[in-house]
C-alpha cells in the first residue's frame, strides 16, 4: 500500500489512540464495561490494522513471533501464578483475600493482576493467529 | 427526543439490512455493512442516552475502531486479494 | 430485532457466495451486539463488538484469501453444508435436524420466563452476588467481580482454552511462512483449524 498516503497518515494518528484505549479498557475494568478479554482484542486490533496498511513482514519486525509465543505462555503463567501465590500464603487456589493483609485489597490486586493476565493472553494468541492466517 | 431518533435508526437500520441482502454486487453488501456499522455505533450512543448510561460511549467508540479497521481489511482483500502484503513486497514476488 | 436476526441467518445459509457470506456475518454480530445493548448486558455488547466484528471478520475474509471464495456443494464449509434436494444424505439429515430442534423445543418449554424474578438462578446465586460483592470485593464493576473472583476458575479454564486454541493454529499453519510446499497442505487444513478457532473464542 505505497500511495495510500491518507490511510497510512490517519493509522499513524489512530493507532496511538488504539493502545491508550485498549490499556484504559484494561485497567478501567474494574469501574467501567470491560477487562482483560476485550482489551487484548482491541490491542491486537491496532497491531492488526499496521499489518494491514504496512504489510505483515513490517509488523512482524516491529513485534517478533517468538515474543509473542513467550506472551502469550507467560500470560497463562500470571495467571496460575497468583493462584499458587495465593495457595502459599494460607489461602485456597485463586483465593485473593490474603495476598495483602486487607482481604478487600487483596481481592483488587488480584483481579487486576489475573485481568492483566487474560489480556497478555488473548492479545498475542489474536496476533499470532492473524499473522499466520495473513501469510501462510 | 430519543425515542425518536432510536426509532428513525431502526428503520435506517432496516433499509441498510434490505440492501445487504438484496444487493446485487459485492460492492453494495459492502457498502451496507458499513452503514450498519455506522448505524450501530449511533444506536449505541443514543440508547445510552435514552436510559441514562452515558458510559455505553466506551462500546460506541469501540464499534467505531473496529468498523474502521473491518472496511479497510475488506478493501484490501478486493484490491490485492491477500491480507499479509505489502505493494513492494507484491511487486518481489512478481520478480 | 429477533426476526432482523432470523433473517439473516437463513439468509447465510442460502449464500453461495462465501465472501458475502461473511459481509453478512459481520452485521449478524452487530445486531447480536445491539440485541445485548438493549438487555443491558454491556460486557457481553463490549466482547461481541471487539470479537465478533472486528476479528472474527477478518479471520474469515483471511481463510478465503487462503482457500476458495465459492462453496463446494457436498462439502462441509463454514456456512453450512449446502446439499442439493436430489443429494442421498438429505433425508436422513433432515430426519436428525427435525429431532434435534424438537428436543430443544421441548426443553425450551421448561426454561423460565425472560426476567422471572422466581427462577431458581435469581434466588440464590443472584441475591448473594447483588448483595455481598461491595462488601467483599469492593469493584464496583459486578460483572468483573463475578468473572474473576467468584468464577476465577472457570476464567482461568478460558484463557487455557484461548491459548491451546493458539497452539492449535500454529500446529496446522507452521509458522506463517509462505513456502510452496506447505500450501497445498494449508490449504486441507484450514477449515478444521477454523473450527478450533471459533470454539476458543
Amino acid at each position: 500500500m505505497e500511495h495510500h498516503l491518507v490511510l497510512r497518515v490517519i493509522a499513524k494518528l489512530l493507532i496511538p489512540l488504539i493502545l491508550l484505549f485498549a490499556l484504559y479498557v484494561q485497567f478501567h475494568g474494574d469501574y467501567g464495561p470491560g477487562g482483560g478479554f476485550q482489551a487484548g482484542v482491541i490491542f491486537a486490533s491496532a497491531f492488526i490494522l499496521y499489518s494491514l496498511i504496512f504489510g505483515v513482514g513490517n509488523a512482524r519486525s516491529v513485534i517478533s513471533f517468538n515474543l509473542l509465543r513467550v506472551i502469550s505462555a507467560s500470560g497463562l503463567l500470571l495467571y496460575i501464578g497468583v493462584g499458587v501465590v495465593a495457595l502459599i500464603s494460607g489461602g485456597n487456589f485463586l483465593d485473593y483475600n490474603v495476598l495483602l493483609s486487607d482481604p478487600v485489597h487483596g481481592q483488587h490486586l488480584g483481579i487486576l493482576v489475573i485481568e492483566f493476565g487474560v489480556g497478555m493472553t488473548v492479545a498475542a494468541v489474536m496476533m499470532m493467529t492473524f499473522f499466520v492466517f495473513a501469510r501462510p | 427526543m430519543f425515542a425518536v431518533t432510536t426509532i428513525a435508526i431502526l428503520v435506517a437500520m432496516m433499509l441498510a439490512l434490505g440492501r445487504a441482502l438484496l444487493g446485487p454486487t459485492l460492492y453494495d453488501r459492502i457498502l451496507a455493512v458499513n452503514t450498519f456499522g455506522t448505524i450501530t455505533v449511533l444506536f449505541i450512543a443514543i440508547f445510552g442516552f435514552l436510559t441514562g448510561r452515558p458510559e455505553f460511549l466506551d462500546i460506541a467508540l469501540v464499534y467505531a475502531l473496529i468498523n474502521f479497521i473491518t472496511t479497510i481489511a475488506v478493501l484490501k482483500f478486493f484490491e490485492y486479494g491477500d491480507m499479509g502484503r505489502s505493494s513492494l513486497e507484491q511487486q518481489e514476488s512478481d520478480i | 430485532m429477533l426476526a432482523f436476526l432470523a433473517i439473516l441467518g437463513i439468509a447465510i445459509i442460502r449464500l453461495d457466495s462465501l465472501f458475502a457470506a461473511v459481509m453478512l456475518t459481520g452485521i449478524y454480530s452487530l445486531v447480536a451486539a445491539c440485541l445485548y445493548i438493549e438487555m443491558d448486558a454491556v460486557d457481553v455488547a463490549f466482547t461481541e463488538a471487539a470479537v465478533g466484528g472486528g476479528i472474527a471478520t477478518l479471520l474469515f475474509l483471511s481463510t478465503i484469501a487462503l482457500t476458495s471464495n465459492r462453496e463446494k456443494s457436498g462439502n462441509q464449509e463454514k456456512s453450512g453444508s449446502q446439499e442439493k434436494p436430489g443429494s442421498k444424505n438429505s433425508l436422513p439429515a433432515f430426519i436428525v435436524v427435525m429431532l434435534t430442534g424438537a428436543v430443544l423445543m421441548f426443553g425450551v418449554s421448561d426454561i423460565p420466563k425472560f426476567g422471572d424474578s422466581s427462577a431458581p438462578a435469581h434466588q440464590y446465586l443472584s441475591d448473594r452476588y447483588i448483595n455481598q460483592s461491595p462488601q467483599e470485593i469492593g469493584v464496583p464493576n459486578m460483572v468483573t467481580s463475578v468473572l474473576a473472583s467468584y468464577r476465577g476458575y472457570d476464567t482461568m479454564g478460558e484463557v487455557t482454552v484461548i491459548f491451546t486454541a493458539g497452539i492449535a493454529v500454529l500446529m496446522l499453519l507452521g509458522r506463517g511462512f509462505r513456502s510452496n510446499t506447505r500450501r497445498t497442505r494449508v490449504k486441507t487444513d484450514t477449515k478444521s483449524s477454523q473450527g478450533k478457532r471459533s470454539t476458543g473464542e
